[in-house]
């Protein structure tokens, strides 16, 4: 194997790769990144078994080849070498000793076998396909992100329901304690269901970029999901199981509305947050009445209460949150207004910008016993 | 033929270390079987209708938010286990029916 290319360009692709590379396994092959010659380039895989990325990269290819060279010692390398080409080649009496130079600085690396390494998850050729564009999807994952279990007692909520019908594509997650939905229209008709394990969404979410004209296509099958980037593949098997009915937890009707300034109500709250957490409680307690009142409060540390102008309809209410819970949605509302409704002081609060009801969140209260 | 034996040892201590880790799992699935045994007996003298009488539907709300309120799910994902992490969207889904 004989390649070279931009120091810059490898050191970027590699560290995409790396992410899926396995920090601890018995099998070295998979703490390692398969790189592979192919006609318009070189090609970096790396995976834990859980989810792979591939990453193609512009290179002059000189001999064709593929090795395994470890992950770590090959990122760090490439890292601290200077800007510039970098040529790498196999020694011709040992393929899997790879010779890296660039300028006047020269390494050997020792890798492993290329049929050592697994193969990537692929979706099979009758998977349906999704075309997604690329700003609007990491949008709708960083708003719903944020509600995936993350502890393993409910597998099937360490996953983000993906599912399109009626020509809309809806993204839900929920960690028991509170629900983030999302939708947005989708052209195809057609009807699908999948459970994305929260590591590939958060994985996704970092190498999708903002940009309108771009489009993701997302291949789905039975078992796995592989998101088609701009040069990059993320495979990633699917969490087995059926996702719960979330529609029945979603409540239709309250006792409570208010519309407030959402920028206000999050300033209020992280005001808040800043007693509470250092009393440890991270509770604060909301007075829902003329207006919304935030109250945090932390024996020893202090009391902050903070009035916020607000439309009241209904019933008043005294009711108490996680405030990181409320201000995780927060972070995602970029309306001016926000709607909160409630059904008491025990039940999920739903939060939803004023004018936007494809998206919305539901944070159970805290009783306090 | 040292590398054989190098990388027979090396087998040999892989399996040792992963026999070790199934002993140690093994015990905590016992200890886990014993809870559970436990917890559902509890469970089953504290559901009224359980034991052959079916009380009216009412009833068995109420069964359902005592059992709720006493800290064990209610809801189908994870009915009869210890709400360790505080309230359950589903649970209170379940109770507001």
């Amino acid at each position: 194997m004989h390649f070279v290319c931009e120091k810059n360009v490898l050191a970027a692709a590699l560290g995409i790769v790396q992410r899926a590379v396995a920090t601890k396994s018995p099998l070295p092959a998979l703490k390692g990144v398969l790189l592979e010659t192919e006609e318009s380039g070189l090609v970096l895989s790396g995976t834990n078994l859980e989810f792979g990325i591939k990453c193609s990269l512009q290179a002059k290819i000189i001999e064709h080849g593929a090795v395994v060279l470890p992950a770590k010692l090959l990122t760090e390398f490439i890292r601290k070498m200077p800007d510039g080409m970098i040529d790498a080649s196999s020694h011709s009496d040992n393929p899997l000793n790879i010779n890296i130079a660039c300028g006047n600085i020269k390494f050997d690396l020792s890798g492993y076998p290329a049929e050592e390494f697994p193969k990537l998850a692929e979706a099979s050729s009758d998977a349906a396909r999704l075309a997604v564009e690329e700003g609007l999807l990491k949008e709708m994952f960083s708003q719903t992100e944020v509600a995936i279990a993350r502890d393993e007692t409910r597998p099937i909520l360490t996953g983000l329901l993906l599912e399109t019908e009626a020509n809309k594509l809806k993204l839900v997650a929920t960690d028991g304690h509170r629900l983030a939905f999302r939708q947005a229209a989708y052209a195809d008709n057609t009807e699908l269901k999948a459970v994305i394990p929260g590591k590939a969404i958060r994985e996704v979410s970092k190498i999708l970029e903002d940009a309108q004209d771009k489009k993701v296509e997302i291949c789905l099958d039975d078992t796995c999901v592989v998101f088609i980037m701009d040069g990059i593949v993320l495979s990633s098997r699917l969490v087995e199981g059926k996702y719960p009915p979330y529609q029945q937890i979603i409540p239709t009707d309250f006792k409570t509305s208010v519309v407030a300034d959402a920028q206000a109500l999050q300033a209020a709250l992280e005001r808040a947050e800043i007693i509470v957490r250092e009393g440890g409680n991270n509770l604060v307690l909301l007075q829902v009445d003329q207006g919304i009142t935030v109250i945090g409060a932390s024996q020893d540390v202090g009391r902050v209460e903070d009035f916020v102008p607000a439309e009241v309809q209904g019933e008043p209410l005294e009711i108490r949150f996680n405030v990181r819970l409320l201000l995780d949605c927060f972070h995602n509302i970029k309306d001016q207004q926000v709607h909160l409704d409630f059904t008491g002081p025990y039940s999920p609060c739903m939060i939803r910008p004023f004018e936007n009801h494809n998206y919305l969140h539901l944070v159970l209260p805290v009783r306090l016993s | 033929m040292d590398e054989n034996i190098q990388k027979l040892e090396d087998t040999l201590e892989e399996f040792y270390v992963a026999l070790t880790k199934l002993k140690k799992e093994f015990s905590r699935l016992a200890m886990e079987i014993q809870r559970l045994e436990k917890e559902n007996k509890w469970l089953r003298e504290q559901i009224p209708g359980l034991a052959g009488n079916p009380e009216p539907y009412k009833e068995g709300q109420n069964a359902l938010a005592r059992l709720y309120h006493e800290g064990f799910h209610i809801c189908h994902l994870q009915y009869g286990n210890l709400r360790t992490e505080g309230e359950c969207l589903f649970c209170i889904a379940l109770l507001k029916k």
